[in-house]
Parts: structure tokens; sequence; C-alpha cells
């Protein structure tokens, strides 16, 4: 299984958005893909059409007596999306309190990649789409992963927010002994403002070997297929979004 | 503390787990073990003083165990004598590194007693032959 976490400390940049634009790129092309919903909003959980406040089951369980442990709990708890081939582990509400509740305890950042360990048959791929914060769920996802990717939208202010997520990577990789490539990967970007012209010229100065040379556009059919509940590809295949991220994931593919 | 120190501190603490010390590593194996064999059928004390003449255990690394005498359960009350009277010979298995060489004997006598534990019907002796067991193990 290959894991992919697609994380930025800042919120509003896309992670959710390419999770399910790469996820089901997978899946077209007939891969087992998991997606896991880290995040406490549940906003990928939503998408397909889950309650994150009324679920009964989610990530957050597997957390507490070691259930993580237990591989029919696990897929008790995978939820099936818009396509046969691809399953999520979904978040609720809850995963909110969690920070306060395992967070002075040792290794608790290593249930997910524990988690995944128990699947790792089961799928070709897991993405990760975390939350917009750094704690103990955005450390798991870390610590499970194999490959970062860094949505980034092209404007000002997320630029402050991948300075500090690089920053939390490097510390994460200091206490792991171990490196972990990333790929930065330039979003919304809308070539008619001048903030996303700036900010993308910027990115190539500051992060030129991590920065991946193209960007996901602004596109509205993204939004429709999150609004339909199914996945960008099924909507339009040939839209400007689907297409950037059919040459991210082959990019990532090369990683 | 700068922030770099607190947010590597809080990254170890999440990343890595303590190292369980031997002797913890050892009664959760026991008490894996013992749960293992006293979940086999509830007590009863009707069978008091049932031992098995000789074990049914055809492992060859626990082959001398069949010859080993029987024992009365005075005997088995002071178990931690009868466990040194076992032949080292007879001991075999993983010895976890950090334990003595005679704690790691003591050690596996104590599973070896197990064994023959495991083969006596439910009862009072099985219960002192458990208890024994229980002592040997951790006292290593």
């Amino acid at each position: 299984m290959k894991i992919w976490s697609i994380s930025n400390q800042k919120g509003g940049v896309g992670k959710t958005t390419s999770v399910v634009g790469l996820g089901g790129l997978l899946a077209e092309r007939g891969e087992r893909v998991l997606l896991v919903d880290l995040d406490p909003h549940g906003s990928l959980t939503s998408y397909f059409g889950q309650d994150p406040d009324s679920l009964e089951q989610s990530l957050y369980h597997l957390f507490f007596e070691q259930r993580w442990r237990n591989v029919d709990i696990i897929r008790d708890t995978l939820k099936p999306t818009s396509l046969a081939n691809v399953s999520m582990l979904p978040a609720t509400t809850s995963l909110a309190t969690l920070e306060r509740q395992v967070s002075g305890q040792d290794g608790m950042g290593l249930v997910l990649a524990r988690t995944l360990a128990q699947l790792w048959d089961d799928f070709d791929y897991a993405l990760l789409d975390t939350p917009p914060i750094l704690g103990v769920l955005l450390v798991n996802a870390l610590a499970a992963c194999q490959q970062l990717v860094i949505p980034t939208q092209t404007e000002h202010l997320a630029l402050k927010g991948l300075e500090r997520m690089v920053h939390t990577l490097q510390m994460v990789m200091k206490s792991q002994k171990r490196p972990l490539p990333y790929t930065i990967v330039p979003t919304l970007f809308d070539r008619r403002t001048s903030a996303s012209l700036t900010s993308l010229k910027e990115m190539r100065r500051t992060y030129q070997d991590s920065l991946w040379d193209e960007a996901i556009p602004v596109d509205t059919r993204l939004r429709d297929a999150s609004h339909e509940g199914c996945f960008p590809h099924q909507m339009d295949p040939n839209t400007r979004g689907v297409r950037a991220y059919r040459h991210l994931l082959a990019h990532l593919d090369q990683g | 503390m700068n922030n770099n120190d607190i947010l590597i501190d809080y990254f170890d603490c999440l990343l890595h787990e303590p190292e369980l010390h031997p002797k913890d590593v050892l009664n959760t194996a026991l008490d894996d073990a013992l749960h293992a064999v006293t979940s086999v059928s509830p007590e009863t004390d009707s069978d008091l003083n049932t031992v098995p003449k000789t074990t049914q255990i055809t492992d060859a690394s626990t082959e001398s165990l069949s010859e080993a005498p029987t024992f009365s359960t005075d005997t088995i009350a002071v178990g931690q004598r009868l466990i040194t009277l076992l032949p080292v010979s007879a001991l075999s298995g993983a010895v976890p590194e950090s334990l003595s060489h005679v704690s790691a004997q003591r050690w596996l006598a104590g599973l070896q007693l197990l064994l023959v534990a495991k083969e006596c019907q439910p009862g009072r002796l099985k219960s002192q032959l458990l208890s024994v067991c229980r002592g040997a193990l951790a006292y290593g």
C-alpha cells in the first residue's frame, strides 16, 4: 500500500478536493483506494454523504482500547463512496477532543500507521485528508505516510502557512529519523489575478526543488462534484481541474 | 525552552513509545499464558489430587518432562524447590537477553511447569501449580 498525506496547516487550500481528485483518478485506473478523513470538520466524510455528527464509528474510536489492533473493527468502520473500489475511513466531530484525551500519551502518533498496517493488503493506496492544525491527528498522518503532498493556495497568506508546514515536517523528520519526500502543489490558481501570479512566482523562488511545476486551476466543476457527492472525473473527465489532477498524479507516481 | 524545543518534545512523545522493561514483557506474556490455561473450563474440587502419571507432551524439547516423577500436593506447595529439581538439560526456549542465566533457568522451568499444569484437570492442585508458575516466572 502506498500512503500519501495531503496536508497543510492552513485551511481552505484544497486538501479535501485534492484527496477526492487524486483518489478518483487512482480508482479510475483500477486501484483499490482508501480515503482517510482525519479532520474533525469531516469535510471528506460529508462529501460522500455521511454525517460526522451522527456516525457511531470513526477514526476517533480506533484510538481507544487498542481497537486499531482488530482488523474486523477497522473494516466495519469503513464507508462506501460513489465508486466501488474506493472506501472511506470517516471522521466524526469527536475527533476534535482527541488532542486533550491522548496527546500526553507516548506513542499516540503511531495509531494511524498501525491501523493502515492492518489494512495493508486490502488497498493499493491510502490518501489522508488532514486537519489544518498542528496536533495529534496531523502528526499521525505524517508518521504514517510515505509521501506528503502540500496543496498551497496561490495567495500571499498561504505562503506563511506553507512555511509553517515545511518547518513542522522538518521537525517530524528529525524526531522520526527518516526522510519524508514532499511535493508542494499550487492550487486555486487564477491566472487573471496578480495575487496568484505573484505568489506562484514566490513559491518557485523559495521552494524550487519541491514545487510541482504546474498548478491546479480554479474550476467550478470541482465544486459541482462535491455538491453531487461524486468524484470530479465522474462528473466531467475533461474539465481543467481533472486534467490538472491527472498531471499531478503522473508526477506523484514518479516520486 | 524555545518554540522548537517544545515542538520537538511534543513530536518525540507522540512518535516514540517507552521501551518495556523485560519483566513487564514477561509478566504480560505470563498473564496471557495463564489466562489461556485457566480459561479452558471452570475449576472443581472433585478432582483435587488428579495428577497425570506422565504428561502427554510430545514436543521433543520437553520430552524429559515425561520422565519427571509425580508429586504429592505437599510437594507442589513448595513448588519453588520443585522447579530447581528439574534438570537444566530439559530446559530450552528463547530467553530474554537481559535476564541473568539463573533467572533464565528459573523462567524456563516455570514455563515447563506451566505445561505440566496444562495437563492437569481443573481443581485446587491445578491452582497451586499455576500459583507456583506465577511465582517462579515473576521471580525471574
